[in-house]
């Protein structure tokens, strides 16, 4: 026999089990990732870029330039790395750098994030984020450069990029004429890399999203060899000492953009 | 007093509805001679036969015209005219043939037809049926609608009942507005088909339903075993592996050849997603919950096994969100599924 606080207890167990039916216990399934590898600097190291064969963080000369992860801005998290160099009218070329050589994937997108703190206006150059291929893998004395992309500015002062080919030794004229890189906010830079002796070589960059420019149908490296920086490296700067703040940069084999999440855990 | 089946051990298991038969036969025959009895043993020896108290019996053509007559061969007329004697006085037979027939031939026809036998008596019809084919006792039943056909007035216990077939059982009374049957158990091959946010997904398994109750409504649950099948959800190709239980009640309804039902309940499916392309894949689950609903028939069998066919659908308010990286949320899995279900289904009894 049934008593009354039974069947209370089953009409509970009941209604309780229809709203959940009925409103669903949904919940997320993980099913794995494509992003290869990550720095977002939240154990305020660079153990990201230096744990890793091929890695590096390095300033040099230093001083004046240096490489710090600082906790005053962050795309996301609480921390960054900051990028300091002094790049005066000297002519000399001012460098600091988190890179990856070799060790990745001959196709990938790259993907980082930058904070520009103030207007800069480059008097020679200032390469944020380049591409590195070697002739001969095993021998780093065959390593040349590639792509640079540089922060430049407009005739209206406001900065905005350009590629350049050191192949060439001239720039690429961009798919977006003259896009504006904002200033005092964060900016993605993502670029889809495939280093290929043959027509299947590609190089594709976007900006906060937005396709600039697509390079296909042409080799871009002799071999799956391949660097990517993210990185300051200027010269003839005004103001001469800039702080780039870079975050989240990811190694990828499908696409970021600005609303990927490139781990779990880095979700705000 | 006559007998009309004195040998009912020869009716085997149906021995309890033959009795029934012959104890209102008996009955009838007995009334029938109470009524009788006096004119008939007040005038032994009138030559007309041999009745229940031994006198020889004559055949039918003894009267003006045949009174029994027909083709059959089992029983002979005459068969029935001899069973005839054993419950109505031979004078007051004769009377009341004569006053049926009026002299125009035979009142009483015997037609044969097989396992059935037709009795037509004073215009009224009736048919039998023994696959035995146990003449005797085809004329004893004839005997006693031909006796109850011709002198109502003096028999009035009604007509014989007719005997079942002995060798065909008859089917279980039925439950008044529910299925035959206590506990089902249902195996059977399902197909579902999937709606959500990705492509169409077409999974096909196994279910297995167990259904308590015999009345109109029955407590049920089940379990599906689907085997997995590869999707694609938000440009990521997935394996997807579900397995539904679920609880709830079954509306059913009795029928000649289709006993139809319908369901409603609870769901809970185990699920889990593990992607096929991504550089570093990994397996998730989940368990979604929501409502179902069915209809289906099964086919009235007499047996235990009946064949069934359903279908079914599933809604998922909150279906669980699929999550890779860097895409983020892909998509999420079918809100909605429906589906067939074909199989067996066994009944116990209550």
């Amino acid at each position: 026999m049934i008593t009354r606080g039974a069947k209370r207890s089953l009409r509970r167990v009941a209604g309780l089990a229809l709203l959940g039916a009925l409103g669903g216990c949904g919940g997320q399934i993980g099913v794995g990732s494509d992003v290869l590898w990550t720095a977002l600097f939240e154990g305020d190291t660079f153990g990201e870029w230096t744990g890793v064969t091929g890695g590096d963080a390095q300033a040099f000369p230093m001083p004046p330039n240096a490489i710090a992860v600082s906790s005053d801005r962050a795309h996301r998290g609480s921390f960054a790395a900051s990028l300091t160099i002094t790049a005066g009218p000297d002519g000399a070329q001012e460098n600091a750098g988190l890179s990856r050589a070799g060790g990745l994937p001959q196709a990938a997108y790259y993907s980082s994030w930058f904070y520009l703190t103030r207007t800069v206006t480059v008097g020679t150059f200032w390469v944020i984020f380049k591409f590195r291929t070697r002739e001969s893998v095993d021998d780093p004395t065959t390593t040349n450069e590639l792509y640079d992309l540089d922060l430049v500015n407009m005739p209206s002062g406001e900065m905005t990029l350009v590629l350049y080919d050191h192949r060439t030794t001239a720039n690429i004229a961009l798919d977006v004429a003259d896009p504006v890189v904002p200033v005092g906010s964060w900016f993605q830079i993502e670029a889809y890399y495939r280093s290929a002796a043959d027509t299947t070589g590609r190089v594709t960059y976007w900006l906060n999203g937005q396709q600039i420019v697509d390079v296909s149908g042409q080799p871009t490296g002799s071999t799956p060899w391949v660097e990517w920086d993210a990185c300051s490296v200027g010269e003839n700067l005004t103001p001469s000492t800039t702080t780039l703040y870079i975050d989240d940069c990811a190694v990828s084999l499908t696409r970021v953009g600005p609303s990927g999440i490139i781990a779990a855990d880095s979700v705000n | 007093m006559g007998k009309v089946s004195p040998n009912r051990s020869r009716f085997g298991y149906r021995g309890g509805v033959r009795e029934a038969v012959l104890q209102v036969a008996r009955l009838a025959a007995t009334v029938a001679l109470l009524a009788v009895a006096s004119p008939a043993l007040a005038t032994p020896g009138d030559g007309s036969g041999e009745g229940p108290a031994g006198e020889t019996i004559p055949p039918p053509g003894a009267l003006d015209a045949p009174a029994i007559g027909g083709p059959s061969t089992c029983p002979l007329p005459d068969a029935v005219w001899a069973e005839l004697g054993t419950l109505v006085p031979r004078d007051r037979l004769n009377a009341r043939l004569h006053a049926v027939a009026g002299n125009t031939g035979a009142v009483v026809q015997i037609i044969d037809l097989g396992v059935p036998y037709r009795v037509i008596a004073a215009g009224r019809v009736r048919e039998y049926r023994d696959e035995t084919r146990d003449c005797a006792y085809r004329a004893r039943i004839a005997a006693v609608f031909v006796a109850l056909a011709i002198d109502p007035a003096e028999i009035s216990m009604g007509e014989p009942t007719p005997p079942a077939s002995p060798t065909v059982p008859p089917p279980p009374p039925p439950v008044t507005g529910g299925p035959r049957g206590g506990t089902r158990l249902e195996l059977g091959a399902v197909v579902d088909l999937g709606a959500g946010s990705g492509d169409r997904t077409a999974e096909a398994g196994a279910a297995l339903r167990l259904a308590i109750g015999r009345r109109r409504f029955a407590l049920v649950a089940g379990a599906v075993a689907l085997a997995p099948v590869d999707t694609t959800l938000g440009g990521v190709r997935l394996r997807q592996w579900r397995l539904p239980i679920d609880v709830g009640v079954r509306a059913q309804l009795a029928g000649d050849r289709v006993e139809p039902y319908g369901e409603l309940g609870l769901r809970a499916a185990w699920l889990s997603e593990r992607a096929l392309d991504l550089a570093i894949p990994q397996s998730g689950t989940s368990l979604d919950l929501g409502l179902r609903g069915s209809v289906g028939g099964r086919l009235a069998t007499h047996g235990r096994l009946a064949p069934f066919a359903a279908l079914q659908a599933e809604l998922v308010p909150s279906p669980p969100q699929v999550f890779a990286l860097p895409e983020g949320v892909v998509g999420h899995t079918p809100w909605l599924w429906v589906g067939a279900t074909v199989g067996a289904s066994l009944g116990f009894p209550p």
